[in-house]
């Protein structure tokens, strides 16, 4: 832990010095090109400020973040109960295994289309069509989760008579912790993904659509300043929320 | 206070499914054992031929047997185990394994305080258990099943992978804390000195399928089971040939 801690300095500068080198090779190669087709770095900072005063850059990264987050949370719920009970009763592993390898290959863009066919061009169609292409993901990590539970643990539970509730909280969920980690991590690199094909097909708000208009335009600046808004948004999510939380839930290591 | 209710086993069929092509393995075969009230059994005998599995039996976690395992004067007893491994939950610190079977109430939480703190653990309370060594652990574990004010006490082989220091430690305690909580309690053993210094009856076991060899009444007193000499006298008078 001190370790980490003494270490983070030096990652740090890493980081940042990294940071430069790509946005001096990105000027670089701007340089040297169309600026209408690929702009600086220069030129997507201004138009990433213009977007910012207007307020349309917040209200669509708010509204995608929204979306991300509906969809997370409901890919997350179904995605554990049902990789818990795959990784514990074996019956139901062997019934629902080949179910599970379809949705993980079916294509998201398929996924998507169904939904919006199906349930009309809508919110729910949209969170609906995110959600169902995370939750094989996050069952299968699940699922390895629910295998590995420690019996002698469960055991203890049982012979102590703790009840159902109290085994779960503190028995089943800590060991999995790592899993469920390992899924949000995963997952959020993924729903945001997706989301934004999701609004680029069938929403009129949110990151997805104000990219689909800038692509009618060619208007690459917009492209990109909105890229990098919202990869710094994810970052942020890890960085302020993930990792902190992670290191609470690691406390009790050696 | 706990009622102390005595046992009736009797366990008519018990076997262990094949590892691989061996063949089905008879671990109890019409064994019978009946255990008083408040009485401090040992069960002696090598290692693999069930004794954990009886305990397994005892406290419900293993039901797939035939016969029956009856409790005097209570349906469902409090059954504390305290399994070969401590069997903490890593990631709660000691107190709260400790509250873990307990209610959530603040009776519950000063009752498991005072416990640790009569058995010398008033410093850990907020530790984690992966820091503590393993006697501690071990400690934490007999303190969880005396929480729960057991009528019965299982315990498998819970002094074994100790230095004898510690291992001597943990039996005082243990005596200390039966004096003050009495159970019944069924101890698994493979090592006839601890038997001999803990139990008030040695049930000797042979294997495939189990069989009481010997059941020997211990009545040594406190004195003397501390006593080396006298422990070792004991052994050589009921338990050498066993061995």
């Amino acid at each position: 832990m001190r370790q980490r801690l003494a270490r983070r300095p030096t990652h740090l500068a890493w980081s940042a010095l990294s940071i430069i080198a790509l946005g001096v090779a990105w000027q670089a190669v701007a340089t040297f090109s169309d600026p209408r087709l690929f702009p600086g770095p220069g030129q997507v900072g201004a138009r990433l400020v213009e977007a910012a005063l207007d307020g349309a850059l917040f209200v669509n990264i708010g509204v995608t973040l929204a979306r991300v987050l509906a969809s997370f949370v409901l890919a997350m719920a179904i995605g554990t109960v049902i990789g818990i009970a795959l990784g514990r009763i074996l019956l139901l592993d062997r019934l629902f295994d080949p179910w599970l390898i379809l949705f993980l290959n079916l294509p998201a863009l398929v996924v998507i289309v169904l939904c919006y066919i199906w349930l009309g061009l809508n919110e729910a169609a949209a969170i609906t069509a995110v959600a169902i292409n995370k939750i094989p993901n996050v069952a299968v990590t699940l699922r390895e989760g629910g295998r590995a539970l420690d019996r002698d643990l469960l055991e203890m539970a049982s012979v102590y008579r703790i009840g159902r509730w109290r085994t779960l909280r503190h028995v089943i969920l800590p060991q999995l912790a790592p899993y469920f980690m390992g899924a949000i991590r995963s997952g959020l690199a993924l729903v945001w993904k997706i989301v934004l094909v999701v609004e680029l097909l069938g929403r009129s708000s949110g990151v997805g659509f104000v990219i689909s208009a800038a692509f009618q335009v060619f208007d690459v600046a917009t492209i990109l300043a909105y890229a990098l808004a919202f990869v710094a948004v994810i970052q942020m999510i890890e960085f302020l929320i993930l990792q902190p939380w992670e290191r609470r839930l690691n406390q009790w290591r050696r | 206070m706990a009622t102390m209710t005595g046992l009736d086993i009797e366990i008519i069929h018990k076997s262990y499914p094949p590892l691989g092509s061996a063949p089905m393995r008879r671990l109890f075969e019409e064994f019978r054992l009946a255990v008083d009230p408040g009485a401090f059994v040992c069960l002696l005998g090598p290692s693999g031929i069930g004794k954990t599995t009886l305990l397994n039996m005892i406290s419900g976690l293993d039901p797939d047997y035939s016969g029956r395992i009856a409790f005097r004067g209570v349906q469902k007893p409090r059954i504390g185990y305290v399994f070969q491994t401590p069997r903490l939950l890593p990631w709660r610190t000691v107190l709260e394994n400790i509250m873990l079977p307990l209610p959530s109430t603040e009776a519950a939480r000063r009752t498991a305080i005072d416990l640790l703190a009569g058995m010398g653990m008033s410093d850990t309370l907020d530790v984690y258990p992966e820091r503590l060594s393993l006697g501690m652990q071990r400690r934490v574990a007999l303190a969880r099943a005396f929480a729960i004010d057991p009528d019965i006490l299982l315990m498998d082989e819970p002094f074994v992978s100790l230095d004898e220091a510690t291992a001597d430690r943990l039996r005082e305690l243990l005596s200390g804390m039966l004096a003050q909580r009495p159970a019944t309690v069924l101890f698994v053993t493979h090592d006839s000195r601890d038997a001999i210094r803990m139990a008030n009856r040695i049930i000797v076991l042979s294997d495939s399928p189990v069989q009481i060899v010997k059941d020997v009444r211990v009545g040594l007193s406190h004195g003397e089971r501390r006593d080396k000499g006298a422990v070792e006298a004991f052994r050589g008078l009921y338990l050498a040939q066993s061995e």
